[in-house]
C-alpha cells in the first residue's frame, strides 16, 4: 500500500527554501524522511491486544517501508511481508475488510498463547471438535511429553508453550475454525497526516 | 533398504508367479538375493537422494524469498515426516534471517536513492530487543553484560568513529558498514553485508543523516561531496565480498 506525501503546502517561509530547490531534489529530501517516520512509528507498535508474546509482525513491515518519487511529491509504499511463510499486506491491517479461505475450507484462528503466532500444520496430531459454540482444532494433553514439551507419539512433535497446564488438561483449545473474518479498519498503525506534513517540512528546512 | 528374508520371499513369489525359474540351486538363489539386495540398496539410496534433493530445491525456492508460500509446506513436512521439530526450526530461523537480508538490501539501495539530501548514516536501535547485544540471560531473567560484544564495540572495532553523545555516525560510502557485516573485530554472527541487518536478529538500523546535521556534527564538511557505492549486484548478497 503507498501513502502520498504532496509537497504543496508551502507557507512564505517555506516557499523560498522551495523555490531554490528541483521538484527531484525536494523528493529525495522528503522521501527517506517520511519512510523513517514510517519505520519508526511501525517498530513501536509491537505488543498485541491480549499481551501475548510478539510475533514481530508491525517490525517485518517497518523493514518492507519505501519511498518512491510521485507526480506531487513521495509516496510511501510499504510492501507486503513474508510472516509465518506467507506474504501478507499491510493494507487488511489499515483499511480493514473480510478475510475468506483461500486453499483451505476454513480459517484456523489462533485461540491460545502456544498457537499464536503459528498454523496448524505447527502442531501434528491436531483434530477437530465440534461444539454449539463453533469447530476447534484441539491437541490431547496426554500427547504432550512432560520432559519436552513436546508430543509423545512417535513421529509426532508439539511446539512449546506452556507445558504444565497443556499437560493436565485432557484438551487443548489451539484454533478456532472460522469461515471468514472481517476485520475493522485501524488508522493508528500509520503516522497521521499532520506527522507526515510536519516531518516534510522539517526534511525541506533542513 | 529390504532385509534379507524379504528378498527370500520376493523371489518365492516371482517363483511361483513364474516370472523366475523354479529349478534354481540354492547357490543361484544366493547370488540372486545378493544381487537383489544390492539393487534394493542403490535404489534406496537413490530414492533418498531424489527427496533430499526435492527438499534441497523447495527449501532453495523458498528462501530465495520470490516464492514464500511453500516455507509453510515444506517446514510442516520436515516436522511431521523427518520428526525434526529442530530441524525445521533451523530451517524457518534460516528462512527468517534471509528474509531480513533480503528487506535489508531492498532499504538500503532505496537509502542510495538519496545521499545528496543524507549523505551519512547513523547505526541506531529500531527495534526492541528482550536481550540486547551486548548482555546475555542470568538468572531470574536478569541481564548480564557480555564485554565487547554491544555495538559500540563493534563500531569500534569496524573502525567507526563516535559524533556528538557518542553517536555512531559515518558516510555512506564509509568501510565501517561492510565492516560491520563482516564482522571485524572476530565477531561470528555477522551476515555479509554492508546494510542492516548486519548480525543475526539484530534491532539495530542505519538512519538517514541530512547533510545539515551531518556537517554540524563535523562528519562532513560543508562542500564535501558523497557519492553512493557502487553495487556489485551479482554479489549483493554475500558472506565474501
Amino acid at each position: 500500500m503507498n501513502v502520498t506525501v504532496p509537497i504543496d503546502t508551502a507557507t512564505p517561509a517555506l516557499e523560498a527554501t522551495m523555490k531554490r530547490m528541483t521538484l527531484p531534489e525536494l523528493q529525495r529530501r522528503v522521501g527517506p524522511a517520511c519512510r523513517l517516520l514510517t519505520e519508526t512509528h511501525l517498530a513501536g507498535l509491537g505488543q498485541n491486544k491480549d499481551g501475548w508474546p510478539s510475533t514481530g509482525f508491525y517490525q517485518s513491515f517497518a523493514r518492507n517501508v519505501r519511498w518512491v518519487p510521485d507526480p506531487t511529491g513521495v509516496a510511501v509504499a510499504i510492501l507486503p511481508a513474508v510472516i509465518n511463510g506467507r506474504a501478507v499486506s499491510f493494507a487488511q491491517r489499515r483499511f480493514g475488510g473480510t478475510i475468506s479461505p483461500v486453499t483451505a475450507k476454513a480459517l484456523a484462528i489462533p485461540i491460545s498463547p502456544v498457537s499464536y503466532g503459528k498454523v496448524p500444520s505447527d502442531f501434528p496430531g491436531l483434530f477437530m471438535i465440534k461444539t454449539p459454540k463453533g469447530a476447534y482444532l484441539v491437541q490431547s494433553g496426554e500427547q504432550v511429553s512432560e520432559k519436552t514439551g513436546r508430543m509423545n507419539r512417535p513421529n509426532l512433535k508439539g511446539m512449546g508453550g506452556n507445558n504444565g497446564r497443556r499437560i493436565r488438561a485432557t484438551l487443548n483449545f489451539l484454533f478456532k475454525l472460522v469461515g471468514s473474518v472481517t476485520q475493522d479498519p485501524d488508522p493508528s498503525v500509520l503516522p497521521t497526516n499532520a506527522q507526515y506534513s510536519e516531518t516534510a517540512v522539517k526534511a525541506i528546512l533542513n | 533398504m529390504a532385509d534379507d528374508q524379504q528378498i527370500s520371499d520376493l523371489i518365492a513369489k516371482l517363483q511361483s508367479e513364474g516370472k523366475l525359474p523354479k529349478s534354481l540351486g540354492a547357490r543361484q538363489i544366493e547370488l540372486l538375493t545378493r544381487s537383489l539386495a544390492k539393487y534394493s540398496s542403490e535404489v534406496s539410496e537413490r530414492l533418498q537422494e531424489k527427496i533430499l534433493e526435492e527438499y534441497k530445491s523447495r527449501i532453495g525456492d523458498s528462501m530465495s524469498g520470490t516464492i514464500p508460500e511453500p516455507n509453510r509446506g515444506v517446514i510442516a513436512d520436515l516436522t511431521q515426516f523427518i520428526g525434526s521439530p529442530e530441524i525445521a526450526d533451523m530451517i524457518r530461523a534460516s528462512l527468517d534471517i534471509s528474509t531480513e537480508v533480503a528487506s535489508g538490501g531492498g532499504r538500503y539501495l532505496n537509502q542510495l536513492m538519496a545521499v545528496d539530501a543524507y549523505p551519512c548514516w547513523e547505526l541506531k536501535r529500531m527495534f526492541g530487543r528482550q536481550v540486547p547485544r551486548g548482555f546475555m540471560r542470568g538468572p531470574k531473567g536478569t541481564l548480564v553484560p557480555v564485554p565487547d560484544d554491544d555495538w559500540p564495540s563493534r563500531w569500534e572495532a569496524a573502525g567507526g568513529e563516535f559524533y556528538g553523545d557518542n553517536r555512531m555516525i559515518a558516510r555512506v560510502d564509509d568501510e565501517v558498514w561492510q565492516n560491520l557485516g563482516d564482522g571485524d573485530g572476530d565477531y561470528d554472527d555477522a551476515l555479509g553485508n554492508p546494510f542492516p541487518p548486519f548480525a543475526f536478529n539484530s534491532g539495530f538500523m542505519t538512519f538517514d543523516i541530512s547533510r545539515k546535521e551531518a556537517v554540524e556534527l563535523g562528519v562532513i564538511d560543508e562542500d564535501e561531496k558523497v557519492e553512493a557505492p557502487k553495487i556489485d549486484f551479482a554479489n549483493f548478497f554475500s558472506f565474501t565480498k
